[in-house]
């Protein structure tokens, strides 16, 4: 039996959109981090899953769904040591708390 | 397929749910880590084999591994990482608003989409490693040499910031 | 099965420009081991930026690169391109140049790391420009804007530093991600990260999750260039950021992010269907950028905040031509492509004077440029100049900037965009003048304001650009106009 697409780009949808609106709503440095991964991870499986229904002979999507690993890594990486440095100067990772320059 | 795609479909909204929902950091990896678990069983059932390899050593092994050190860097120290949920910000609500518009937007968009019935079949070697390592050095070489270069102002960046040198 | 390299069709000539910039970042990162003395390798690292112009120069000689897509159609040899990456290393030039002085005092113990992320961050850009695929749009844009949060966050024991490079991170991040989501429904829709091939194949797309991936994309690069109401992060970034690392953020990244934006609209999403829709949305952008920007700048008391909010109305200004590319693309782009050399030029000297006086140990507020007449007449001269330029005043080159954008504006029919423009360049008088006030109209008793000889360059090439480029301008618009002859069909 197939499954129609819609099931696995519904899902990348919805994880696209639960990481949005954590990372917009939450104020935990860390945790709005993770759902930046996790909006990466909906996309990855929205490029995944159209070149397996639509475009097998393809090999852009899956390269570009290895690229996003590898960027995600790194900017992970980058994230958490600015965290790290916010964290020995303030002593929070809240964003809202982190408020010297007003906006 | 299709109980395997459920299954699978089931642990990532779980996972995903579990980080939004979830007091503390440390399970809220733990939620993502099952995450990223049901969308490498998800590729490897696209035949995706070495993206759901690729998924599981990068995202669960790499990436979470770094997050459950930090978070545990973090609590080591006496401020708590986690504080109760107080009152919400000020953009708080419209924001959330927006993100709940964008994921109906999203949700009614990929039903559009589905305007041809079934999947062709798959080449041979599709989604194998001698498949992507040909692609990576042919006609994607200079992406590929550029997220050499990524990597490297991650390591230069991670050092600058956090390392021993400028304190 | 062998591989069949035909499809690859490299070209060494193509990539020397950023193969030699990537070159010296690498050796000035190994020879920053080995060596007690950092200053020579700033040398060195400008003499990297001055040898990829060089390398440019031979590239874009007629004959010298066959017009194309090289390396599997990752770069593509065309004007565009080549204006474009000129126009980045003279930027990431101007930036070294005017951080020579300051890099020693305030970042002693990573000099060369700054140098060597800002060549890094400038090797992306100058991909972000040249490509016409989007993976490698996207892999250059990251490359740039890791390399920009590490910027933002040098100085580590700075409060306001680390400040700036979280919210610079976690939002340019987001806008990573949002962006690449419209960009995973583009490649859905038509099977291809190849612009043109996008746009032939779009044309068979369902309308309605075109429309969606679009405005994703629009968001996404809305955050990337600082367009209201997507600028919040950048008033914080530009003011905790460290001083020169601000003025690279105002004149390189953006301008890449613009190229982007061109390519990807006017290569990718050009069908009608699609293009009035696009056109519509970045009038508004602009509308609210000018606006937004302008009026914020009004209230600021720290020049380093105005001149963020100053460079949100900037954004706003471009999109006019943005806007207008979508009907006319020749005059609109090309008008886009002129105002970013004449920004890039005027804001250097700009933010060298801001340099100048953080190497005095002074601040950037309002009150720190009293009596600066007095203090140096000749940079408070400059400063005068440099901000007509940006008002938009003739005979600067900010003057032509805008009246090509204006011309742009009115024959593409947006005619209400344009004189909203010109109203808004009005309103900026207000702010810029309040720096002018303090210059030249206001006493102080501290000592005379001496600038090293790397900051007198740099200010002396904006002030001499600024006049030069605007009176020659016809022969650079021109040419911008010419870049586009390649694109935007």
């Amino acid at each position: 039996m197939q499954l129609p697409i819609y099931f696995p780009l519904g899902l990348g949808a919805l994880l696209f959109g639960i990481g949005l609106w954590g990372a917009l709503t939450r104020t935990n440095a860390v945790r709005i981090l993770m759902f930046i991964e996790l909006m990466l991870n909906g996309v990855n499986l929205n490029l995944m899953t159209f070149t397996r229904y639509y475009y097998p002979e393809n090999a852009t999507g899956p390269i570009l769904t290895l690229f996003v690993m590898t960027v995600a890594a790194a900017e992970a990486s980058i994230g958490l040591a600015i965290i790290l440095q916010i964290v020995r100067n303030r002593g929070t990772v809240e964003v809202d708390k982190v408020d010297l320059l007003k906006g | 397929m299709t109980p395997v795609f459920l299954v699978a479909a089931a642990l990532a909204v779980a996972g995903a749910l579990g980080v939004i929902l979830s007091r503390q950091p440390v399970h809220s990896v733990l939620a993502l880590v099952l995450n990223f678990l049901g969308l490498a069983a998800l590729y490897i059932s696209m035949d995706a084999e070495f993206l759901g390899v690729v998924q599981l050593i990068i995202y669960a092994g790499a990436i979470m591994v770094l997050f459950l050190f930090v978070i545990g860097l973090l609590t080591a120290r006496k401020d708590p990482v986690e504080r109760e949920a107080g009152e919400p910000l000020p953009l708080q609500r419209p924001l959330s608003i927006a993100a709940a518009g964008t994921l109906a937007l999203l949700l009614g968009g990929s039903l559009l989409v589905a305007r041809f019935g079934g999947r062709p079949g798959v080449p041979t070697g599709f989604g194998t490693v001698k498949e992507f390592g040909r692609h990576l050095l042919v006609t994607h070489v200079l992406p590929f040499e550029l997220t050499a270069f990524v990597l490297m102002v991650a390591v230069v960046g991670v050092i600058v910031l956090v390392g021993r040198k400028q304190a | 099965m062998p591989i069949d390299l035909s499809s690859v069709n490299p070209n060494l000539l193509i990539i020397l420009p950023p193969g030699v910039l990537a070159v010296f970042a690498l050796v000035v990162l190994v020879l920053d081991l080995y060596s007690q003395e950092k200053r020579w390798l700033a040398g060195l690292s400008l003499v990297g930026v001055l040898l990829s112009l060089v390398a440019l120069w031979f590239a874009s000689r007629p004959g010298a690169v066959p017009p194309g897509d090289y390396f599997g159609r990752m770069v593509t040899a065309d004007h565009f391109t080549f204006y474009m990456v000129a126009v980045l290393l003279v930027a990431a030039g101007l930036v070294i140049l005017f951080s020579m002085d300051w890099v020693p005092r305030r970042l002693p113990k990573v000099q060369v790391e700054y140098y060597e992320l800002v060549l890094f961050a400038t090797l992306g850009m100058m991909f972000m420009a040249a490509s016409r695929d989007v993976t490698l749009i996207y892999l250059g844009l990251e490359l740039s804007s890791q390399a920009s949060y590490i910027l933002a966050g040098l100085l580590r024991n700075d409060p306001r530093s680390n400040e700036a490079a979280l919210k610079y991170f976690l939002n340019g991040a987001l806008a990573s991600a949002v962006l690449l989501f419209g960009l995973s429904i583009l490649y859905g829709l038509t099977g291809t990260t190849y612009l043109p091939e996008m746009l032939v194949a779009l044309g068979q797309a369902p309308l309605p999750l075109l429309v969606t991936a679009m405005v994703f994309v629009i968001a996404g690069f809305g955050f990337k260039v600082a367009a209201a109401p997507f600028h919040l992060w950048a008033p914080d970034a530009y003011e905790g950021a460290p001083t020169p690392v601000s003025g690279f953020f105002s004149m390189a990244p953006k301008a890449a992010a613009w190229a982007a934006v061109l390519r990807v609209f006017l290569e990718g999403l050009s069908i009608p269907q699609v293009m009035d829709k696009w056109s519509v949305l970045y009038a508004v952008l602009s509308a609210s950028s000018m606006l937004i920007g302008n009026l914020t700048a009004l209230w600021q008391t720290n020049v380093k905040r105005m001149m963020a909010y100053s460079s949100v109305s900037h954004a706003g200004y471009i999109l006019v031509g943005v806007a207008a590319a979508a009907r006319a693309p020749e005059v609109g782009a090309g008008a886009v492509l002129f105002y970013l050399l004449s920004y890039i030029l005027t804001n250097a000297g700009i933010w060298a004077a801001l340099v100048a006086l953080e190497n005095q140990g002074e601040g950037t507020e309002m009150a720190d440029f009293r009596g600066l007449a007095q203090r140096n007449p000749a940079l408070a001269w400059s400063l005068l100049l440099l901000f007509v330029s940006l008002i938009g005043i003739p005979p600067t080159v900010g003057f032509f900037g805008k009246f090509f954008l204006f011309r742009a504006g009115v024959q593409a029919g947006y005619v209400w965009l344009a004189v909203l423009m010109a109203i808004n360049s009005a309103i900026s008088v207000g702010y810029y003048y309040a720096v002018v006030r303090n210059m030249f109209f206001e006493k102080t008793e501290k000592p005379r304001l001496e600038l090293g000889s790397s900051l007198q360059a740099v200010v002396a090439l904006s002030v001499l650009a600024v006049l030069v480029v605007g009176l020659g301008s016809s022969p650079v618009i021109q040419y911008a106009e010419a870049a586009l002859g390649l694109l935007g069909r």
